[in-house]
């Protein structure tokens, strides 16, 4: 998609930003970790904690953002505007991965399909995330808390209650085969 | 793995890991024994587990968490201790059979309830009958003759439309509008009080 698109013409500049790099790397761990946790919930008798991986790097990833945010308050730069285009990227870099993942997903167990889903989700999500911003000019932090976090959420919790959908234990006939 | 004891057939005596992982590499005799052995593990846990189900209900059970075991199979890690994983696999099946259950048991009351209110007379009050009546006869009062005619051949001698016109030796749309207008009164008569 980057590629297709083109990355934004500051991107150079962007990459020497600390704030930058740190909101992108927070990303791109809650959806590595994320990936992790769902994967290790289809496997039966896996480590409990496996499961709040993303938790960490998501509260990290949060809390980058909301330090934006309030950075960007005291520089007088606090506005919210609609930005849907967020959504319908994320949403469509975010198929890719999200495809893969539940491949992969089925090969397991559905112990608990929606938490796995869901995990898959955000994990999809965050890493479309941060393809987006590779490209998407919008660094103010509340728009992207807003917008882009928000997509986020919005996506994974759409997974999540699709999970028994797209991770049934299979059924007699199927399973004989 | 150590502890294979060669006899007639040794899988008799194989832990169930060494099964399972025999099974892993396609060794179908193996797996066999594995889910018999399974199974009569799997029904003293069910059992003990829901000690509130029947029989065949705790065979189900055990069935759907054979099925599982199968379809799960390729996640064991012959590294790891085989019994914690099938657990998980139960505990799990048995949450949703005990879920499904509770879901089925819920829909089998309430249409139990439906069915004894619309089938059995007596189970209806006596008093809300008389009261039907006397307020549906209060109802047909208001009706004018062309309209209480059509009410009592199209819905009480239920006939057809032409049957009724002839009778009445009426025109169908005639009896259409009758009907119509009948039935809009006595709805708004009843649906008040």
């Amino acid at each position: 998609m980057v590629g297709i698109i083109g990355p934004r013409p500051d991107l150079a500049e962007r990459l020497n930003d600390s704030r930058f790099l740190l909101e992108q790397g927070a990303a791109l761990a809650t959806g590595l970790s994320a990936a992790i946790a769902a994967l290790a919930l289809t496997v039966p008798a896996s480590p409990r904690p496996l499961r709040l991986l993303p938790v960490a790097p998501a509260a990290f990833w949060l809390g980058t953002l909301g330090w934006g945010c309030l950075h960007d308050a005291r520089a007088g730069w606090m506005q919210i505007a609609p930005d849907p285009a967020c959504l319908f990227y994320i949403a469509l870099i975010g198929v890719l991965p999200a495809v893969l993942l539940v491949l992969m997903l089925r090969q397991g167990a559905p112990l608990a399909p929606r938490l796995t889903i869901g995990l898959a989700g955000l994990a999809a999500a965050a890493l479309a995330n941060v393809a987006l911003r590779f490209f998407h000019m919008q660094d103010a932090a509340l728009m992207v808390l807003v917008w882009q976090v928000g997509s986020v959420a919005l996506l994974t919790g759409l997974f999540g209650l699709a999970g028994r959908l797209f991770l049934p234990w299979r059924v007699l006939t199927r399973a004989r085969r | 793995m150590s502890g294979r004891r060669t006899q007639a057939d040794p899988t008799n005596a194989m832990r169930l890991e060494d099964l399972m992982q025999r099974a892993q590499q396609g060794d179908a005799r193996a797996y066999y024994m594995l889910l018999l052995r399974l199974s009569q593990r799997l029904r003293r846990m069910t059992a003990r587990r829901a000690p509130w189900l029947a029989p065949e209900d705790i065979e189900d059970v055990v069935q759907e968490i054979l099925l599982s075991v199968h379809q799960a199979r390729a996640t064991w890690d012959p590294a790891r201790p085989f019994m914690p994983w099938v657990a998980a696999i139960a505990r799990s099946r048995l949450a949703d059979h005990v879920r499904s259950d509770v879901r089925r048991t819920a829909i089998a009351r309430a249409t139990t309830d439906l069915a004894v209110t619309f089938q059995d007379p007596r189970a209806n009050h006596e008093a809300e009958t008389v009261v039907n009546l006397l307020s549906m006869r209060k109802a047909l009062l208001d009706l004018t003759p062309a309209e209480k005619q059509a009410v009592d051949h199209l819905r009480l001698r239920e006939l057809s439309l032409l049957q009724a016109a002839r009778t009445t030796g009426r025109t169908v749309p005639a009896m259409k509008v009758a009907i119509h207008r009948a039935m809009r009164k006595l709805k708004s008569i009843l649906w008040k009080g």
